[in-house]
């Protein structure tokens, strides 16, 4: 089963080699349907079942387009999906003014007292990390998640969303820095570091 | 801790992806796949061309009068006269089977794509739970593999209206987000079988249709009786045909055969459950100001429904553009239709008042 998996097409194999077989497209799908819906999930909650559905539709429709040189699949396919996202705009902002609203709430008590520490922390946070999310300007926004829930490097921010590296620094520099007041009167932030 | 790690800690979580929603996303690229070539069932009649047309030209004459929305620019910043389109009847969308008896108090959405032999009915009860059939033409083999290890209890052979049928059990594990809300297990079923010839079953249900003997008899329940999607579009212009329908988005999408880049997107979306924010379908008001303008929305009417109609153009690339009506039915069901904008106001309408949901 190793040698098997081992031995499977690379993602580049298999989108050119979709150019004339359309069907090795599939075991795309599969490979990143999780990671895809996973970040749309975060942004813009059970909408993610639709736009994950539209970024592979999307994504083999433009197949022809893509550069294995430029970008590895993961991170296109994750542009595509933040493209999407611009189509639901208020909807992911609804979301994170929702969940703010919902974290406002007096919480509940743990039932393990023993991390009740992490979780008021963790309670204490959510409101204001939404309601700061919500605050952002998209296209900072799209740079900040695609770096904390895309996991992608400056270079791959840079790519998907077409813009300069420069241009992405300054986008992060600016979400991170709105972020952090939104934050700092809740919880202690450390200084930021580069993260990838 | 930074910000990053406090949006990965504690940020917003994402649902999970459920086998349904999962399936339906891959049966939905495999159909692109596959291609549209073989759309053959619901291509509007050419022989039924519509021929009660006389009330639709009549309202929409009032409606130009009253509004006196005029067609797009041409490129000199001219307008150019709206070309009017043969609107045809379309052929009813259905699904291929049903249920017999009905399962009481659900609520069926159907997913399917014109051509295609692939089809997904969700069923749904008022608390959230129900069960999937999705079929195929051919065994879906990657079906019983998309659950967690961890999760499934059980795998086996049994038999559906006669027929062996692979299945699995299981139950999801206990979950608590950080706000300490907590899902308590749910238990799964999943029967896998070929009920005819080039027909294959994927039936999967959660709660109490994760049982496996309450699954089975969902499965032999199923007849071969077409039944109606919930959302029917009576009218599109001649020469396009139906592409797909997602339900659950609450939409249907038309293509012009001759430049399937052509798009007419009919939609409509039921009032969210409470409290499901993510899912609010927002207002007639809203859907008109969440696209950008190209002229000032104007007040139409759709089957006695105040309504909004828009000359609008796309957020991120302005060279397209479109028309967009909205309107709003008595239950709350918020309803667009979307057309490419050498649509004539009038057809826009006259599409949309075509236009039928049923709750």
């Amino acid at each position: 089963m190793r040698a098997l998996q081992d031995s499977a097409p690379s993602d580049a194999e298999l989108m050119a080699r979709s150019l004339d077989d359309p069907e090795a497209f599939a075991p795309l799908f599969d490979r990143h349907a999780a990671t895809v819906h996973r970040y749309l999930g975060r942004r813009v909650g059970d909408l993610a079942d639709d736009l994950l559905s539209e970024t592979f539709l999307v994504a083999f429709r433009r197949r022809a387009s893509y550069r294995a040189d430029h970008l590895e699949v993961r991170p296109w396919l994750l542009g595509i999906a933040t493209n999407l996202v611009h189509g639901h705009v208020r909807t992911e902002q609804r979301r994170y003014r929702a969940l703010a609203r919902e974290a406002a709430r007096p919480p509940g008590h743990p039932d393990d007292p023993g991390d009740s520490a992490d979780r008021l922390d963790a309670e204490a946070l959510r409101g204001p990390l939404a309601a700061a999310l919500a605050g952002l300007e998209r296209r900072d926004r799209d740079a900040l998640l695609l770096l904390a829930w895309g996991q992608l490097g400056y270079e791959e921010i840079a790519a998907v969303l077409d813009v300069p590296v420069g241009t992405v620094r300054s986008r992060l520099h600016r979400a991170r820095r709105r972020t952090r007041a939104a934050l700092g009167g809740v919880f202690p932030i450390d200084a930021p570091e580069e993260d990838r | 801790m930074n910000e990053l790690t406090l949006l990965r800690d504690a940020g917003p979580e994402a649902p999970p992806l459920t086998p349904a929603a999962r399936s339906a996303a891959r049966a939905a690229l495999l159909t692109e796949i596959e291609g549209p070539a073989p759309r053959r069932s619901r291509r509007p009649s050419r022989t039924s061309v519509f021929r009660g047309g006389i009330a639709v030209a009549t309202a929409a004459a009032a409606w130009i009068a009253a509004v006196a929305l005029t067609g797009p620019e041409t490129a000199d910043g001219s307008r150019a006269e709206p070309r009017g389109l043969s609107l045809v009847a379309t052929e009813e969308i259905t699904f291929p089977l049903s249920l017999d008896p009905e399962p009481p108090g659900m609520t069926p959405s159907f997913t399917g794509s014109a051509g295609s032999t692939e089809a997904i009915a969700g069923y749904t009860s008022p608390d959230g739970i129900g069960f999937t059939v999705y079929l195929s033409p051919e065994e879906p083999l990657w079906a019983a593999d998309q659950f967690q290890p961890s999760d499934v209890t059980g795998r086996g052979t049994t038999t559906v209206g006669g027929v062996d049928a692979q299945y699995v059990v299981g139950a999801t594990q206990r979950t608590c987000t950080q706000a300490n809300v907590c899902f308590d297990d749910l238990p799964f079923a999943q029967l896998v079988w070929e009920r005819a010839p080039g027909q294959w079953v994927d039936l999967y249900g959660e709660g109490s249709y994760g049982d496996l003997a309450a699954l089975a008899a969902v499965g032999g329940s199923l007849v071969d009786r077409p039944q109606p999607i919930r959302l029917q579009v009576g009218l599109a212009p001649a020469g396009w045909s139906v592409l797909d329908w997602h339900e659950s988005s609450g939409a249907v999408t038309f293509i012009d055969d001759q430049d399937p880049s052509r798009v007419l997107g009919v939609q409509c979306m039921p009032e969210a459950p409470s409290g499901v924010y993510e899912m609010d379908n927002g207002s007639v008001e809203q859907r008109i100001a969440a696209v950008t303008a190209i002229d000032p929305a104007a007040a139409t009417e759709i089957g006695g429904a105040p309504a909004q109609i828009v000359h609008a153009r796309d957020d991120v690339d302005p060279t397209i553009r479109f028309w967009l009506v909205a309107w709003e039915l008595p239950d709350a069901t918020v309803c667009t239709v979307t057309t490419p904008e050498e649509f004539s106001p009038a057809d826009v309408l006259a599409i949309a008042g075509g236009v039928a949901y049923t709750p």
